[in-house]
């Protein structure tokens, strides 16, 4: 029996995804030692050595596990691998692209779909399983609707990487908070900020690329709203004449003294507070010319190292915007309104022309989808924090959150403003 | 210095054939900076010639995001390179 009908027979909701399914991109079998499928402009196996790669695949779920989880169908070399094992009750395989499944379904044999221990589903309507593994390419390749799931499924994958850096950050955190305790021992916490702007509409200021596209709206709409700014975007905004409120900077690394480096003639400043966490860098502290408000983070190295003191803390999973967002919130937003708040590179740029970052991006990166439903590049970190961002605002109520910069990564949950860029 | 250098490579295409790639790029820079080094210590000019149009295919498909081919080429040509 084809695959297909063998898909059909045992599966037909998910024949039903593979029926719908749209090319939409070059296809063609590889004349290599391995012959592989290349989908678009990569290969979706080794085309070299398939059993050599599937059986690395297959060793990510232990020789004992009863179940496993496969993302990705590719050519069903790991598939082949683990349903060799006799442990193995249940094997899970997940499509994330029908378009990749129905071209992997027909250019080669597929003799897994017969076995009674595999259940195949769709990438919309599953998360993440473990023990799991993937067919990489698959992952990289999936359909619009399976992209949630890629993202947490490259999350998973760099979990390990994720943890050593920030143990790596606890050394430079400690030494830093023992630099700043004078500071520290006086400077007002950000629970006194609480309810400070209560109904008030926030202009929550990033420093992504869309920035120069949207500075002419913000300035049109700033007077009488509160302007939070994270550490990046306060000469942007300085540059277009518009002086923060309030200023956000949360990561450790001494690098942040470059943003406020070339401020100029700083008197707009004196009167604005740094809202920062005790393990800002000494440097980047002495380099602020206006006051300070202190504050706890949410992340484990802050639980470990100052639970008690500073006495409020903020949201941050990876980036200081969600710090930002969340002072915003604290301080009794109405309307939140994101602005380059970009999560991705449009037109191949890291951040906004004047801010100290900025750079062409070239290299390796991942795709997702903008507000004009484009794709366009971004990286894993980026898209991480923006479905971080997304979850968040899920967990807020009575505050409505928009967003200007429609050329920046979709934010689930975040509506762009109706007529802004 | 080979024997560093191969299991650097190893550590690379093990990290992109289960779709880590945060940790597989990490462990390139190191292939990267290790190759360098290995050629000029082998100084042999023949050896360095080799070497060029398998590294401009990494490149290449590490553009496109073909990260399955730039872990072959790591792990079938230039291994066979290391080793001869």
């Amino acid at each position: 029996m084809e695959p297909l009908e063998q898909i059909q027979r045992r599966w037909p909701e998910i024949a039903a995804h593979l029926a719908d399914a749209r090319p939409g991109r070059t296809w063609g079998l590889t004349q290599t030692p391995a012959r592989t499928l290349r989908v678009g402009e990569i290969n979706i196996t080794s085309c070299y050595d398939r059993e050599r790669e599937a059986s690395v695949q297959a060793s990510r779920i232990p020789e004992d596990s009863e179940e496993a989880w496969v993302y990705g169908i590719a050519l069903g070399d790991i598939q082949r691998a683990l349903l060799s094992r006799l442990a193995l009750k249940r094997l899970h395989v997940v499509i994330m692209s029908s378009a990749v499944a129905r071209k992997a379904l027909e250019v080669v044999e597929h003799p897994w779909l017969d076995d009674p221990r595999v259940t195949v589903h769709f990438g919309a309507e599953v998360g993440v399983h473990e023990p799991f593994t993937c067919a990489p390419a698959c992952v990289w390749t999936a359909e619009r609707s399976c992209q949630p799931l890629r993202d947490r499924l490259l999350g998973a994958l760099a979990a390990p990487m994720i943890r050593a850096f920030e143990a790596k950050q606890q050394v430079a955190i400690e030494q830093a908070i023992a630099a700043n305790a004078e500071r520290l021992a006086v400077d007002p916490d950000v629970e006194t900020l609480v309810g400070r702007h209560n109904g008030a509409d926030f202009y929550v200021v990033a420093a992504g690329p869309t920035f120069d596209e949207v500075a002419d709206w913000l300035k049109s709409r700033v007077s009488g709203a509160i302007v939070i700014a994270v550490n990046s975007s306060v000469l942007p905004l300085l540059h277009k004449g518009i002086v923060p409120n309030y200023v956000v900077a949360v990561d450790p690394a001494e690098a942040l003294v470059e943003h406020f480096g070339g401020l100029g003639s700083t008197d707009a400043l004196t009167d604005v507070p740094l809202v920062y966490p005790p393990g800002l860098h000494p440097r980047v502290l002495k380099a602020w010319p206006g006051t300070f408000v202190k504050t706890n983070l949410t992340v484990p190295v802050y639980r470990d190292l100052c639970p008690n003191d500073p006495k409020g803390q903020l949201f941050v999973s990876g980036t200081v915007t969600h710090a930002a967002v969340d002072l915003a919130v604290v301080m009794g937003a109405g309307r939140v309104y994101l602005v380059a708040a970009d999560f991705c590179f449009p037109s191949a740029r890291s951040h906004a022309r004047a801010a100290s970052s900025s750079a062409a991006v070239s290299g390796p990166k991942m795709f997702t989808i903008d507000g004009m439903g484009r794709s366009v590049s971004s990286t894993l970190n980026l898209v991480g924090y923006r479905d971080e961002l997304a979850r968040y605002v899920t967990g807020v109520s009575g505050v409505e959150f928009l967003r200007v910069g429609r050329r920046g990564a979709v934010i689930e949950g975040i509506d762009f403003v109706e007529g802004a860029p | 210095m080979s024997e560093r250098l191969l299991e650097q490579i190893q550590a690379t295409v093990r990290h992109f054939r289960l779709g880590e790639l945060s940790m597989g790029f990490e462990v390139m820079i190191s292939f990267v900076d290790g190759v360098q080094r290995y050629l000029e210590v082998e100084g042999d000019a023949e050896k360095t010639m080799s070497f060029g149009p398998v590294l401009s295919m990494i490149l290449e498909a590490q553009q496109r995001g073909d990260f399955l081919l730039v872990a072959d080429l790591l792990e079938y040509e230039v291994t066979k390179l290391v080793r001869q």
